[in-house]
């Protein structure tokens, strides 16, 4: 009884200096591998370690982004991290960028005709931001004349919009391509 | 002005027309087609010049709202009269401007978790390039400093010299067969042909020497003669008769 109690405290202090030192997500895999625990176990010390921050009210948290565990800080204390770190760029994304993005997101994948056909206009700078910014990526190319390039999102875009897998997106329910000013059924 | 700040804001044909509908508070399944064509190109003639990069998708979209607002405008072939699953030659755009919308919805959805999450820093965030430098170079430095030490530099700034006024040389050939006169009459033997054009010269000067030469020799001043072929030519002074 002893010995189980003494595991359980120490093992979400194991898991927590891994996610620290790893700073991006890390998978129950990798970190079964790095401290030689079975998956059972660690899913279970990740829920003491979360219950810890919530309960102390800490300044961290624990988040499941992008198919891994992930420690943040809590938003309450952005203002004091923004004053620390010096300012940031304005690194928000344009509504075209956003547009782009959200086609990828949602039809993924899909080629550059795909997005201009939706959009109505070019996209190639767009694209290339967004690649930049490595919220999409190259995930292959469609058979077919020219053979076009496939555009899919990352891992990134997940961990910066904080999704747990690309499924979660905020859903499109079927009929929400109609807004209340719509009076008619449509096809 | 105003007008032409706004239209820029517009992300492409479909956001201005989706504008147009929302203004209007028209249903998008059943567009008035006439009027809405009237207000876009109202809008496109309120831009106040036309890039023709940017503008071509807006004008493509003006084209295709004119060619349905003529198909509804003309009758449907006898035939068909009767027949009530005639297709509404605004379907094709309506399905488009649907899916437009939708993902127009989901952009504002997903800018929005962005906004939200910029909120939420990582280990990660801290190492960002998108933070700005820390240090502040001008702490300590008043307006007052500055507008000092912009004075200093300008009162270092030397006065620009007057300009220097190059005058053009003027040349012609009455001057130069004078000239050519006083330094094959000064010399005492014969000059090569070459040695009378100066060796830096412009293509002009040439010409003019050239030229001058010409009318000595016309004259009498002045007789040339070559030994060989391609060889060099000999001017001879004859001195004035």
């Amino acid at each position: 009884m002893w010995e189980v109690v003494t595991i359980y405290q120490s093992l979400p202090a194991l898991i927590e200096a891994l996610l620290f030192v790893a700073g991006t997500p890390l998978t129950i895999t990798e970190i079964c591998a790095a401290a030689d625990l079975a998956a059972d176990d660690a899913k279970l010390a990740l829920r003491e370690l979360e219950a810890q921050y919530e309960r102390e009210g800490r300044g961290l948290q624990l988040r499941f982004v992008a198919g891994g565990y992930q420690l943040c800080t809590r938003a309450e204390y952005a203002p004091y991290i923004e004053s620390l770190l010096g300012g940031r760029e304005k690194n928000i994304l344009s509504q075209a960028a956003l547009e782009t993005l959200a086609i990828v997101a949602y039809k993924q994948p899909v080629t550059k005709h795909d997005i201009e056909s939706i959009r109505g206009v070019r996209v190639d700078s767009v694209l290339n931001t967004l690649v930049e910014k490595r919220l999409i990526k190259e995930v292959g190319r469609k058979t077919g004349p020219g053979r076009p390039i496939l555009y899919g999102t990352t891992r990134e875009f997940l961990t910066n919009f904080g999704l747990e897998d690309i499924d979660d997106l905020p859903q499109l329910d079927a009929d929400s391509s109609r807004l209340p000013g719509d009076r008619k059924t449509g096809k | 002005m105003s007008y032409k700040v706004r239209l820029d804001n517009f992300e492409g044909p479909f956001d201005l027309l989706i504008y147009l509908i929302e203004k209007a508070e028209i249903d998008i399944y059943d567009i008035p087609i006439a009027r809405i064509t009237e207000e876009y190109l109202e809008h496109l003639s309120g831009w106040e010049y036309i890039d023709l990069d940017a503008a071509s998708e807006f004008l493509l979209l003006a084209s295709r709202l004119i060619e349905i607002k003529a198909k509804i405008l003309l009758p449907a072939p006898i035939e068909d009269i009767s027949r009530e699953d005639i297709a509404d030659p605004r379907e094709e755009l309506v399905e488009r401007l649907v899916e437009y919308r939708l993902f127009r919805r989901l952009a504002a959805t997903l800018g929005e978790i962005a906004q939200r999450e910029g909120n939420i820093f990582t280990k990660d965030t801290a190492k960002s390039a998108d933070w700005l430098p820390r240090e502040r170079p001008l702490r300590g430095v008043s307006l007052s400093d500055l507008t000092a030490a912009f004075w200093k530099v300008l009162a270092e700034i030397p006065a620009p010299s007057p300009p220097l006024a190059l005058r053009e040389k003027k040349l012609n050939v009455d001057d130069k067969v004078e000239e050519l006169s006083n330094i094959l009459a000064a010399g005492d033997s014969s000059f090569l042909f070459r040695e009378l054009f100066p060796t830096v010269c412009t293509r002009l000067e040439i010409i003019v020497t050239f030229l001058a030469l010409l009318e000595l020799i016309h004259r009498g001043f002045v007789t040339a003669s070559q030994e060989e072929n391609f060889g060099d030519i000999f001017i001879h002074w004859c001195g004035r008769l």
